[in-house]
């Protein structure tokens, strides 16, 4: 099993069809799920770091790189460091994901330009 | 980095997505994710290279960190300890053999399950100690007459016991268009060169297929072209955690993406038998079906209406 803590907190079939839509199999598309991981990971743990002491940083760090699969472990441990309750730091995270899944969809979109003064396509 | 002039709005293009656009979008993506965390927090670079930790290969590393707590767990848990509490199968087949209502369509058989999968299985789906497995194995024979194992000729999924989620129908064969089909082919290619081609196992396969994250198994890179080989077609049974609804699939396609949250993955065939036309996402069992003759067909397993050695399921 290979799970992150922040796997199934929000919902990325968004992401998915993207990926579906190309047609890609086998390989190729485990490339392109690959990379997902690859953006969503580092996303997430600055908007962690960011939102937690620097004093606490390389806590945190030992945290991820021994459970970084335990999502009660690494939300036990923003929530101690906040001061709130897990309930409330699955909130956050819930919240932050979403921005980053939202993000991610527009970035990846290919987007048909169009000027704002005529509302036609440039091709 | 080059920015679109003000005046500039965009409209979502509807046509189907560039392979080779995603994929620059996606490492650009990446690079700028890793780039900004580096550049606020360079510690946190020097952190992961010294604890070998690369972000692009970060489920590898997870599933290091898992092996390496089951392995402790496995040592330290001795396997009389973990199916402590559990009724031995014996007992729940007696059980099961000495009500006398017992018959066709009587629920009971199924029940039996679903009570030993709440007295057995972890609340979250997870990956099962060994005992449990092996416990699980014998249910299932005894109960469905399905011989099943989780570690089949050396081989184990990653889990089996996880999250399955619906799937859309395979292309067959080029040109195949049914609904709700996939774009692209599974992870092994069309089940038939051409239509004309198309066989009755063809047919089937597609049908009852279901996925597993085979790109996540530790040794998927290092024993190719075996493993693709082996997982190919494989035979798996799934059963359904909650109301033990379960059916015989064969591996036709590798994923879901673990970021998903999802482990495993159904045709339409498959969730619909687990769960009905509106199940879109459930806790399962996943186990090869060990099957050397090719005997067990692919699709439901009507367990509550079947014979199986010393108990007579059907009333006489």
């Amino acid at each position: 099993m290979s799970t992150l803590f922040w796997d199934g907190i929000v919902d990325f079939s968004g992401v998915k069809v993207l990926i579906q839509e190309t047609g890609y199999s086998g390989m190729d598309r485990e490339e392109l799920d690959k990379l997902v991981d690859a953006t969503i990971t580092p996303k997430i743990m600055e908007k962690i770091l960011d939102d937690i002491p620097e004093e606490r940083h390389e806590d945190f760090l030992v945290v991820f790189s021994e459970k970084l699969h335990d999502r009660d472990a690494i939300f036990g441990f923003i929530a101690e460091v906040k001061g709130i309750k897990g309930e409330e730091v699955e909130e956050m995270m819930k919240g932050k994901l979403e921005g980053i899944k939202d993000g991610l969809l527009q970035g990846l979109r290919p987007r048909d330009e169009i000027t704002a003064e005529t509302g036609v396509s440039k091709r | 980095m080059a920015h679109d002039p003000p005046a500039t709005t965009y409209k979502i293009s509807k046509d189907r997505m560039d392979p080779e656009f995603l994929r620059n979008k996606l490492k650009l993506k990446s690079l700028e994710a890793r780039q900004s965390l580096f550049t606020k927090y360079p510690y946190v670079e020097k952190f992961l290279a010294e604890k070998g930790i690369e972000l692009d290969k970060i489920r590898e590393h997870s599933a290091k960190v898992l092996a390496t707590g089951a392995l402790t767990g496995a040592l330290i848990l001795t396997p009389p300890m973990l199916t402590q509490g559990y009724p031995s199968v014996t007992e729940i087949i007696k059980n099961i053999s000495d009500l006398k209502d017992v018959g066709p369509g009587n629920p009971l058989p199924q029940k039996a399950i679903i009570d030993i999968l709440n007295k057995t299985l972890p609340d979250k789906p997870q990956p099962l100690e060994r005992s449990q497995e092996k416990y699980l194995e014998q249910v299932f024979a005894q109960i469905m007459g399905i011989n099943t194992k989780a570690n089949l000729e050396g081989e184990h999924l990653n889990t089996t016991y996880g999250l399955i989620g619906a799937e859309q129908n395979l292309m067959r064969y080029p040109g195949d268009n049914v609904y709700d089909m996939a774009p692209g082919k599974g992870a092994w290619g069309y089940f038939a060169p051409s239509k004309n081609q198309l066989t009755e196992a063809d047919i089937e396969r597609e049908k009852w297929y279901a996925v597993v994250q085979t790109l996540y198994l530790p040794d998927w890179n290092s024993r190719q072209p075996y493993l693709k080989d082996w997982y190919k077609y494989r035979k798996v049974l799934i059963v359904n955690t909650v109301n033990g609804n379960a059916v015989v699939a064969d591996i036709a396609d590798s994923g879901p993406a673990a970021w998903t949250g999802k482990h495993f993955g159904g045709s339409p065939e498959v969730m619909n038998y687990l769960g009905g036309p509106r199940y879109k996402k459930g806790s399962v069992l996943v186990f090869f079906v060990d099957d050397p003759e090719n005997k067990v067909p692919l699709g439901p397993v009507e367990y509550n209406q079947v014979e199986e050695t010393g108990v007579k399921m059907v009333q006489a």
